[in-house]
Formats: C-alpha cells, structure tokens, sequence
C-alpha cells in the first residue's frame, strides 16, 4: 500500500510517500507561504524520489486543517482532486492531531501522555485541542482527540488545562511564549510532518473509513466572519 | 479521437465552472454552478465564503464537465484555468484544482486571463476577424481593447473608477433593487417612458477611458433631494436615465475606436453584454457604420470555463504552456498574459 500525504495548514508545507507504514521519503520547507506555488511540484518531486509513479498511489492522506483559511483550502483541493482524477481513496485527519503526533515520534520513549498541540491563530489565540498518546498494536503511537480541535484564546486554555496532571504543549510554541509562562507545563517547538499525516490516514484507512471525495472539505473550525455577523444580525 | 480537447476551470470569482472545448471552438459541456444565492444574503460576495464554496464544489463541477461533453479524463489534450484577474482565494481554489488534475494525469497546463477569455467567447460560434475592437464590461472591468491579431491585445481605454458593473450594482442598491442589481436596472429602464435626463462623463476629447463614479453620484443627488424636499422620484425614469447615459458613452467611444481603428468586427464581451439596452444600441450603431457587431451568446456573457478553454486553446498553438509552479494573478493584465 502506497500513499501519498500532504499538509499546508500551518507555515510548513510538508509531503511524504509512505509504504505501508514506512516512510519511502518526506520533504518539508518553511520558506515562505508560497504553498499554492509550491505543493504540486513539492508532489511531483517527492514521488520522484520515493521512485513511485502517481498510478502506483493506493491512497491519499491529507491536513484537513484547522489552519490557515488558505492554507487548509490548498492541500484539501489539491488532495481531492489528486484522489479523483487517480480514481483511489483519500483520508483527511486533523493537521493538530499530526502536529501532536510529529512530537511523540520526536519524543521516543519520553514521550507524554497528554499533548496539546498549537498553531498560531493570531491576537493570542490558537488553534489547538487536547490529545491523548495511545499505541497501535504494532507498537507505533498515535494520538486520541480528548477534546475538539477550535480556535481558543491560548491564556485561558492553558489555564483550564492545569488541573490535568501533565500536558505538553507542541507545535508553533514560539507564538505563545508569554501565555505559556503562566503555566508550569513542558512545551517544545515542533514542525507539523507529513510522515505523521500517512500514519494518522493509514490507521483510519485500515478502521474502514475513508472521504466522499466530492464533498471532502477543509475543517476551518469556524464560521467565515461575514456569515457571524450576518448570523447576529438575525438575531437581532 | 480526433482534434484537441480541453478541460478548462473558471473560479475567478463567485461561479464554480468547468467545460470541455473541442479545437477552442466546439463547447462540449459547459458546467457553471453560481453562488448568487449564497452571497445576495450579504449583499454582494464575500471572498472568504466564496473560496469555501469553490472547494465544495470543484471536483464535482469538472467530474459533471468530463461526463456531459462524454469523453475519458485520458482523452484529454491539457487543463487549462483562470489565472486572473480575480478575488485571490477564488482564484487558488480553481488553480491548485487545475494544477493537481494536470498533474495527477500528466497533461499539459495552461493559465489564461479571464477577460482574454470573455473577448475570446464570441470566436465560439463563429470566425473572429482582425483586427478588431472588443469592448468589455463587467463588474470588475471597462476596457476598450484593440486586437490587431489573434495574440495581441492592446488596451486603448479603461475606467478610470467604477467598472460599470460595479455602477450598475451600486446604483440598484441606492433604487433598493435586490442583488445582483444590474438586470433590474436594465429591466426598469425598459418600462419607463420618462427619462431623468444625467450628465455624461466623456473625459479629454481623444481619451477612450471611462468614468462612472460622477453618474453614480449624480443618481444619488437626484435621490437625495426628493427626500429632502419630500418628494417621490419615479425609480424607473432614474434607471432610463442612468442607462441611457451609460450606453451613450459606451457606444460613442466603441464607435470612434472602430473608425480610428479600422477594426473588421466590434466584440461586446463580459458579464454587462446581456444588458438588452446596451445590446440596441450598439446594433444600431455598427449597422450605422457598417461594422460587424459580435455579440456573445447569453450562455457566454456571465462567467464561464468555456470561454477560458476557447482563450486556452490560442497558447495550446503556440505550444506555450504554464509550469506547475504558476502563480495566481488577482491583477494580471492582458498583455502580461499573451507575452508569458
Ligand atoms: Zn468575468
């Protein structure tokens, strides 16, 4: 089983071919947000790579976000479309629980059990959730939603979170320094990978699940700001 | 199978579309799925909805575009998509599409300009003749353009404020008509027998741009002191007025292009040319000059992946094609576009 996996989501933008649940070749950069110039060629080059044809995918794993409006659209579309013009499956996960993920693996064996994934959300908030590391039955981790991934003013979040023994906060870190002093919590700045992306897709793919290809779309957590305010306006 | 077929996407805006054009003449399908109804609630459209319509959407639209014209996704001869000018986050949807689809069936890709799209919409039913003059309006476009041949285009004139379509909307809005406002100006101009006589901004005497900002004002001024007097303004008598002074500066500047320019045909392009008053009296006018007058279908006037297959198929005989890489323009203009 070969699969393609991608992730544009956050600054990084991130692709690998796996094999199974091996890792054939990744490639990640942070250059610039350029990743709807990017990505294509980023695919083209990283199958290359692997030496696997696109009509060798067996599947596509993708960051359905949160993230970036932008961001999040890029990968999803590129996905999607990928996955019905090769006619093969594709398997969204959440680009925080790959971010969480991305830090067990560098963890190894001290990995935590509690992770709270971050992406910066701009004006102190975050787009963040609370996972719990779990293992597979071949020994490889994985990561349980414990709470839904939203966009949450960071302080707060973090302050809700010290009654839960130990969490480690991971991802775009650098962000939340002050919000993070006010907490006793480990944190540790991580680049979401893709590798981590096709782990999280192989596993939902083997539970039997998979998209409806034309209606997969981005989990942008949130409402457009115009249907908000369109939205309280009805309410007077 | 014979000839080259192209799968083209438009996403430029707020119409998911997608088609397959034969030779860049012959339309096989010709899919557009509008959001209107999803942005008249807002009052116009709102960017960041729209890019998330069009991802709803994209996939769906191509896979009803390839199956209409009845063709395999292997027949095809490359994938074209609108480059720009458009709404950014609109246009990255179509093109990231566009891209992976190019690339996933290892097929040439091709980036086009909208509005060489639009102008290029009349040569689907028929032989475009150079040189010649296009005027095209729309909501985000004015433009006099001179075509000497199929690849160049030279820009002679262009508003200097307001696209008249974006006039006409503004205008509905001030009548309280409901969105998109442009047809139901044109609608209540027609029902009126009275006109409430507006100025006509015609510039310097040699200049082909435009300049509707005044008559928008002028249509508001005209509103406000009735209110202010208490009185009531026949919004119909408004609307004649409004578009009588729209067609009439529109028509003589297309007229004097055509003249100076000795242009064979005259092309109405962009999403204004169904309006039915502009339509009359530029036909009265090209038969006053013994011009051809080409008038898109009503199919082709809004917007539309066809068109941007038939402008698509112009850099497939080049043999110029876009690497993957490609950026999307939200302000590209046409003669970038021809040189790239
Ligand atoms: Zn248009």
């Amino acid at each position: 089983m070969i699969w393609l996996a991608m992730d544009t989501s956050t600054t990084t933008l991130t692709v690998a071919v796996l094999r199974d649940g091996e890792l054939l070749a990744e490639h990640s950069d942070r250059a610039e947000r350029n990743h709807s110039i990017r990505l294509v060629p980023a695919i083209e080059e990283i199958l290359r790579e692997a030496g696997v044809t696109k009509q060798q995918l067996n599947g596509i794993a993708v960051g359905h976000g949160p993230g970036s409006y932008t961001g999040v659209r890029i990968a999803a579309t590129v996905a999607k479309t990928f996955a019905w013009s090769l006619g093969i499956p594709l398997v969204g996960v959440s680009s925080l629980a790959a971010l969480a993920l991305t830090a067990a693996l560098e963890d190894g064996v001290d990995a935590a059990d509690l992770y709270i994934p971050v992406m910066d959300a701009r004006r102190g908030q975050a787009y963040t959730g609370l996972y719990g590391r779990t293992e597979l039955p071949d020994g490889q981790p994985s990561m349980i939603a414990l709470e839904q991934d939203a966009n949450r003013l960071a302080e707060p979040w973090f302050a809700a979170m010290q009654t839960v023994k130990t969490w480690k906060v991971v991802g775009e870190t650098d962000a939340f320094t002050s919000a993070l002093q006010t907490t006793n919590a480990e944190s540790k700045y991580v680049e979401l990978r893709a590798y981590a992306i096709g782990l999280l897709g192989l596993e939902r793919f083997a539970k039997g699940e998979q998209e409806e290809v034309h209606h997969f779309v981005p989990n942008y957590t949130q409402l457009a700001e115009a249907e908000v305010n369109w939205l309280a306006k009805q309410q007077g | 199978m014979q000839g080259t077929y192209i799968l083209a996407v438009e996403t430029s805006c707020d119409e998911t579309a997608a088609s397959v054009v034969r030779d860049g003449r012959e339309v096989l399908s010709n899919v557009v799925s509008s959001q209107i109804e999803t942005h008249q609630r807002f009052g116009g459209v709102v960017p960041e909805v729209a890019s998330r319509k069009h991802v709803e959407s994209v996939t769906m639209i191509i896979e009803q575009a390839i199956e209409e014209a009845g063709i395999k996704p292997s027949e095809l001869s490359a994938i074209a998509v609108t480059q720009g000018p458009g709404l950014v986050g609109s246009l990255l949807v179509g093109i990231v599409a566009a891209k992976a689809m190019a690339s996933a069936l290892d097929l040439p890709f091709i980036g086009v300009h909208h509005i060489a799209g639009h102008i290029y919409a009349n040569g689907l039913d028929r032989e475009l003749q150079y040189p010649l003059v296009a005027l095209v309006v729309s909501g985000g476009h004015t433009e006099l353009v001179y075509m000497e041949r199929a690849d160049s285009f030279e820009i002679i004139g262009q508003t200097r404020d307001d696209a008249v379509g974006e006039a006409y909307d503004k205008v509905a809005r001030a009548l309280n008509l409901p969105y998109p406002g442009g047809p139901h100006v044109d609608k209540l101009a027609h029902e009126s027998e009275h006109e409430v006589k507006l100025p006509r901004a015609w510039l310097e005497s040699d200049s082909y741009d435009f300049s509707f900002s005044g008559l928008k004002s002028a249509v508001l001024n005209v509103l406000n002191q009735a209110k202010m007097k208490g009185e009531t303004v026949d919004p119909s008598a408004l609307a004649k007025g409004f578009q009588a002074s729209v067609c009439d500066v529109l028509v003589t500047k297309a007229q004097r292009a055509v003249e100076q320019y000795g242009a064979k045909q005259l092309l109405l392009a962009g999403g204004v040319a169904a309006n039915r008053g502009l339509r009359t009296e530029l036909t009265k006018m090209c038969s006053e000059v013994n011009v051809e007058l080409v008038l898109p279908q009503m199919q082709y006037c809004t917007d539309n992946a066809a068109m941007i297959g038939a402008a698509a198929f112009v850099k497939w005989n080049q043999g110029r094609f876009s690497p993957l890489n490609m950026k999307a323009e939200p302000l590209m203009s046409l003669k970038s576009w021809i040189e790239q």
